[in-house]
């Protein structure tokens, strides 16, 4: 069998056309890290980095350690994810003053097989290998976002002003409102790595929770 | 919403109690008759041991599941739980898995949703015990943690 590669097999959840479209999110487990700040300048968002790309590799690598998890299977590497938020009021991704004041939650999905069991232990073997790394903020979480419409944005993410704008339009025309709360926020799927990829050839996939109009 | 699944050692809660049921028109005042008799009778000051000053709302003893009737219990968890104050109960939250959400807001607005979300969920729960931690005192924005139990894989 190949490697499962969670963005060929969900299309629907990784690969939005440019026209925004609605779809049910079921539930998955991401490895999530909370912070604040700019995501290009504070130390906070580094560390998260390093935190999720480290335990998501811990447990990808964990079949080479003898400690193999059950039910483990061969994976690409799912891409980052970021839920966006400001304090006090909820950001709807359009109006953005001072990064400075973001709050964030870092978060990358993880295979079915990973329990709460193989996260402390891919815990305990990042610890090993690097000392200094807290990963105290890392959760393991469960989370079926629900209903969302949904847009692929091409290009710098200082552009998605205008294709959040439009993502919004086409909620309101189907029949739905935004419904972005404390539980469900402004949500991004980076497909590339902005530091090797040119900024017009970025893909980022933006997502908002949205309901039935009343 | 998003959870987190954790192994929870036995705790021991102090607290008073009262059956009643979802469906029931008196399920409401029931349950805020227990609050306003834990703070305003001195139950909470008089719990000895008591083991942070969190308030606890547990739901117990489910006959079948959540449409059925169950006990709530509103308590602090205590030490020993040797001499408790009169009118109180001594219960057993049972060592386990759980499902871990934390919710924010309006502490009555908050937990109503909290509940009407949660019913929608396929949760694999084993109706034993549940509950709510309460981690401030503030109404507008309060902190609260709810434990559900689940079942062992």
């Amino acid at each position: 069998m190949g490697k499962m590669d969670y963005k060929k097999v969900y299309k629907d959840l990784y690969m939005p056309k440019t026209k925004p479209a609605v779809i049910e999110v079921p539930e998955m487990t991401f490895i999530m890290v909370d912070g604040k700040g700019n995501p290009n300048t504070s130390q906070e968002y580094k560390e998260a980095m390093e935190v999720l790309y480290g335990l998501s590799w811990s447990i990808k690598m964990s079949k080479m350690s003898g400690m193999k998890p059950e039910g483990y299977f061969e994976y690409v590497m799912p891409p980052l994810e970021g839920l966006w938020w400001t304090q006090g009021e909820p950001f709807d991704g359009i109006h953005v003053k001072d990064k400075d004041k973001f709050l964030w939650t870092a978060m990358i999905r993880q295979p079915e097989f990973v329990t709460q069991e193989v996260f402390e232990q891919a815990k305990e073997t990042f610890a090993k290998k690097k000392p200094n790394v807290d990963t105290s903020k890392a959760r393991l979480v469960f989370w079926a976002e629900g209903l969302c419409m949904q847009v692929m944005h091409l290009g710098s993410y200082d552009d998605e002003p205008v294709t959040i704008q439009k993502l919004e339009a086409f909620v309101s025309e189907s029949g739905y409102v935004c419904d972005i709360s404390d539980d469900r926020q402004h949500h991004e799927i980076y497909l590339n790595n902005p530091d090797k990829t040119a900024p017009e050839h970025l893909k980022t996939v933006i997502r908002h929770p949205i309901r039935k109009k009343k | 919403m998003k959870y987190e699944v954790v192994n929870l050692e036995e705790k021991k809660v102090v607290g008073v109690s009262a059956r009643t049921n979802n469906n029931s028109p008196e399920m409401g005042r029931v349950i805020g008759g227990l609050w306003s008799k834990f703070y305003q009778e001195e139950i909470y000051a008089g719990i000895q041991e008591k083991v942070n000053n969190k308030a606890l709302g547990i739901y117990t003893d489910y006959e079948g599941n959540e449409k059925d009737d169950y006990t709530v219990v509103v308590a602090c968890e205590a030490g020993q739980a040797e001499a408790v104050p009169e009118g109180t109960v001594v219960k057993t939250i049972p060592a386990g898995k759980y499902a871990k959400f934390v919710i924010v807001g309006d502490v009555h607005q908050a937990v109503a949703d909290f509940w009407g979300k949660l019913w929608q969920m396929e949760l694999p729960r084993t109706f034993v015990c549940d509950f709510e931690e309460y981690q401030n005192s503030d109404m507008e924005q309060a902190e609260i943690h709810v434990y559900i139990g689940l079942k062992e894989e």
